[in-house]
């Protein structure tokens, strides 16, 4: 009779669990609403911008949403008594279904048990819950496809990837120059693979910083190879457009051979070798040089309007006699005419131009070198130093032909000096080129002596009407034809000023 | 109340019983269902009853033939303002044989009382009736004397005629099971009356029960089941129509100066087993409840100055009392 009664009962509640579980349907489901949106644009932003852990962190966000959504149905969930409450509604048993559950109800259980057999389940809204979570699985679904950005993978160094960048460009340019050290190369290597791997840290900004200095330091080596071969490519130009005799000529192919030894380090065995390093160095130099050609030959004319002012510099041919004592190795009889010395000296210049200009980027002691190059070549330091701008167009004055023996050579005048005015440069960067403060004593008997002032002799020179260059062909002011002092009376456009300064007549 | 779930053939007898008390009543107040199921379910559940509504609506004849259809003891009290309360729980005499003080009872010793136009005696008067009314017995001089059971109190009074009467207080009130407003009849209905009525004289009825059988009602009721969930939603209802409870819906606390008692949450669980037995079920269920809060709360709320001016009543706050509690708490 008991196990009977409780069987009843078990059904009773039954029924009343199954009202309780679709009640409870819709509460679940309204919960859910929020924390599955919140889950699926969590996890969706997580993939598309952290992108990182997402496998621990999808499952840990659905955990999270679930528990959630647990703790809001358990406190908003249907309990067992509202369940009987609105299952005695739905029954219409007018408050026997409660009164079943608290005693037995004889014989009204069967009409009950009638009723509960055909109870219909509550209306439940599920169409706006379903509807919300509907969307958002599709807001996950739209996130999981939309694919992910690589940029945003790894987060972007934009900074060190940039100074690794120009790191390498650098290493590209020396390169070319003389072979990088393999330790840089190393280091360069492993420091794109810290960029790669986005863990380029203060440790790897400090190694940059060294192996920029490196470079850099490689680069104004390079540089001074380049300007050492360039002076001394274009003090053999100059040597053979003043050499008239035999001794000039012999003179100046040692002084060429001297020079193209210089310019191929030494390795060649002669002087076409030497010439050929130097030219196959810069084959794409040449492709610029042929833009100048037009030039060449106008600046060549004008050149050799200077001549006779050249040889006016005992000094100039002393230098290059003394010079031209490395080129031994040479082999006199195919000595490089002056067009190939030119040509030379204008390729050289080209590369330094090529070196100074991947150098020209920073502040460093190779950048500033590099600007007073580009002053150089295109010369644009006219009117500064000793006035060597003017030759430096090309546009040599008649009685300018012996003033300096640069004069005459096209695009080569104001070499070293003037140059684009500068930016001043402070702490490391600011350091001075060693070889500027070099003390180089004169060759014996250009100065240096004890009665001379580092080249500037004591006696006041005299004029020689016999050696004095004839007066150029360019169109600038007359002046005098050689140097030195004159007996002469002087022009009434400086008497004014000598009288002004000196009280004097003559 | 006992263990065992009334049985149908108890639920049908009852209702046949019941069904009878509801016939005769109807042929004194005819198409007047709803005040005559209130005045039954009142006697089922034991209760007293105060009748309000226009002159001449058929308040006292319902009464007087509810008395006979009950087969009771009848007394009727006319109030008015001189009446004092001895003269209506007794007082005592001296006896002319013996020389000795006799209590003599007063009409209240009678089961059904009719008390005609209570709000027209004086308030010192009106609290005679609260002893009787709740305890079933009167006191005089000291000594208690037991009213006869069953023991019910029906009253009536004029709405309208405010001149010169003492409105009932809020303890006197809350000691009616039910305030049961008759409307007033139709066209049809008084042609009814025309026709079926000699000058108006009610119609001749006879007892439908006797005392035990109102006994045999009376257990029945109390055997009626009041379920849990429903005896709570009783006290939700109750409780909110205090304004001070958190549960109170705007409208209670907007014109309810003061809620109902326990008493009638009492009352309303009583009158809803009754209310359940004459509708054939052995349990009680929201819908009753639900149709008796009403004619339990109207005369128990006390409504503010505001309600009046709103003119707002109790029946409009219950109401919207009902429809803000809910039946089964969420959760």
């Amino acid at each position: 009779m008991a196990a009977g009664e409780e069987r009843r009962k078990q059904a009773v509640h039954a029924r009343i669990s199954r009202v309780r579980r679709h009640l409870n349907l819709e509460v679940v489901l309204g919960a859910a609403v929020g924390p599955v949106w919140v889950t699926v644009t969590a996890f969706v932003v997580w993939r598309i911008f952290v992108q990182k852990g997402l496998f621990i962190f999808g499952p840990l966000a659905l955990v999270l949403g679930v528990l959630v959504t647990w703790l809001l149905v358990r406190n908003s969930g249907v309990s067992q008594a509202r369940a009987a409450v609105i299952a005695d509604r739905q029954a219409e048993a007018g408050g026997l279904l409660l009164t079943r559950l608290e005693m037995p109800v004889g014989d009204w259980e069967l009409g009950l048990n009638q009723q509960l057999k055909t109870i219909p389940l509550p209306e439940i809204q599920l169409r706006r819950p379903l509807s919300l979570i509907g969307l958002a699985l599709c807001f996950l679904a739209v996130g999981l496809l939309v694919p992910r950005a690589q940029s945003v993978l790894v987060p972007p160094n934009a900074a060190a990837a940039t100074r690794v960048e120009e790191l390498a460009d650098k290493m590209q340019a020396i390169a070319k120059e003389e072979p990088a050290e393999q330790a840089a190369l190393a280091e360069l290597q492993r420091l794109q693979e810290e960029l790669a791997d986005n863990s380029f840290d203060a440790t790897d900004w400090e190694a940059a910083d060294a192996l920029e200095n490196q470079i850099d330091k490689q680069a104004a080596e390079a540089s001074r190879e380049l300007e050492r071969a360039e002076n001394a490519a274009k003090n053999l130009e100059n040597a053979m457009a003043s050499a008239q005799s035999g001794e000039a000529e012999k003179r100046e192919r040692d002084e060429l051979e001297q020079a193209l030894m210089d310019l191929s380090d030494g390795q060649a065995n002669s002087a076409e070798q030497a010439m050929d390093q130097a030219l196959g160095k810069t084959e794409n130099g040449k492709k610029g040089e042929d833009g100048e050609k037009g030039k060449e030959g106008e600046n060549g004319k004008e050149a050799e309007n200077g001549k006779p002012g050249e040889n006016g510099k005992p000094g100039e041919n002393g230098k290059a006699a003394e010079n031209g004592k490395a080129g031994e190795n040479g082999k006199p009889g195919k000595s490089p005419t002056r067009k190939q010395v030119s040509d030379l000296r204008k390729a050289l210049a080209q590369r330094q131009d090529e070196l100074s200009k991947q150098f020209s980027k920073g502040n460093s002691p190779q950048a500033r070198r590099s600007s007073r190059g580009s002053g150089k070549g295109k010369g644009e330091g006219e009117g500064e130093g000793n006035g060597d701008g003017e030759s430096g167009k090309g546009k040599p004055k008649p009685g300018n032909g012996d003033d300096h023996a640069s004069r005459g050579v096209e695009d080569s005048a104001g070499v070293g000096r003037g140059g684009e005015a500068e930016e001043l440069v402070f702490g490391g960067n600011a350091e001075m080129d060693p070889d500027r403060l070099k003390y180089e004593p004169l060759p014996e008997g250009n100065g240096g002596e004890g009665e001379e002032l580092f080249g500037l002799r004591g006696a006041d020179p005299k004029k020689n009407p016999k050696t004095g260059a004839s007066p150029g062909t360019g169109t600038g002011a007359s002046g005098d034809q050689a140097a030195g002092y004159d007996e002469g009376a002087m022009r009434p456009r400086n008497r004014a000023l000598v009288q002004r300064y000196f009280d004097s007549t003559k | 109340m006992s263990d065992q779930l009334l049985t149908p053939q108890e639920v049908q007898a009852a209702g046949e019983a019941i069904g009878k008390l509801k016939a005769g009543l109807n042929q004194v107040l005819i198409d007047q269902t709803g005040v005559v199921d209130r005045v039954a379910t009142a006697i089922l559940a034991r209760g007293h009853l105060l009748l309000e509504g226009l002159p001449g609506l058929g308040k006292t004849e319902l009464c007087k033939g509810l008395a006979r259809l009950l087969g009771l003891p009848f007394k009727r009290i006319q109030f008015t303002p001189d009446l004092l309360p001895g003269d209506i729980t007794g007082t005592y005499v001296i006896d002319g044989e013996t020389r000795a003080f006799t209590f003599r009872p007063g009409p209240l010793f009678a089961s059904v009382v009719l008390a005609d136009e209570i709000n027209r005696s004086s308030p010192k008067t009106q609290s005679a009736l609260l002893e009787a009314m709740q305890e079933r017995s009167v006191t005089v001089l000291g000594t208690t004397h037991q009213l006869p059971a069953p023991f019910f109190v029906l009253a009536t009074q004029n709405p309208i005629e405010l001149e010169g009467t003492y409105p009932l207080p809020e303890a006197q009130l809350d000691r009616f099971m039910f305030r049961v407003i008759v409307p007033p009849v139709g066209a049809k209905t008084m042609a009814t009356i025309l026709t079926s009525r000699f000058r108006g004289q009610p119609p001749q009825l006879s007892a439908v029960t006797d005392e035990p059988g109102l006994a045999t009602l009376f257990a029945l009721v109390d055997r009626v089941h009041l379920p849990m969930p429903v005896a709570e939603f009783i006290g939700r209802l109750v409780e909110a129509t205090h304004p001070s409870a958190a549960s109170a819906p705007d409208p209670v606390k907007r014109f309810v100066r003061y809620g109902a008692s326990p008493r009638a949450a009492l009352a309303l669980a009583a009158s809803a087993r009754a209310w359940a037995l004459a509708k054939g079920k052995p349990n009680v269920g929201f819908d009753e409840v639900k149709e008796l809060a009403g004619a339990v709360l109207n005369h128990r709320l006390v409504l503010s100055y505001e309600a009046g001016l709103a003119r707002v009543t109790a029946n409009d706050v219950a109401e919207q009392l009902l429809a803000a509690v809910p039946e089964v708490p969420r959760g």
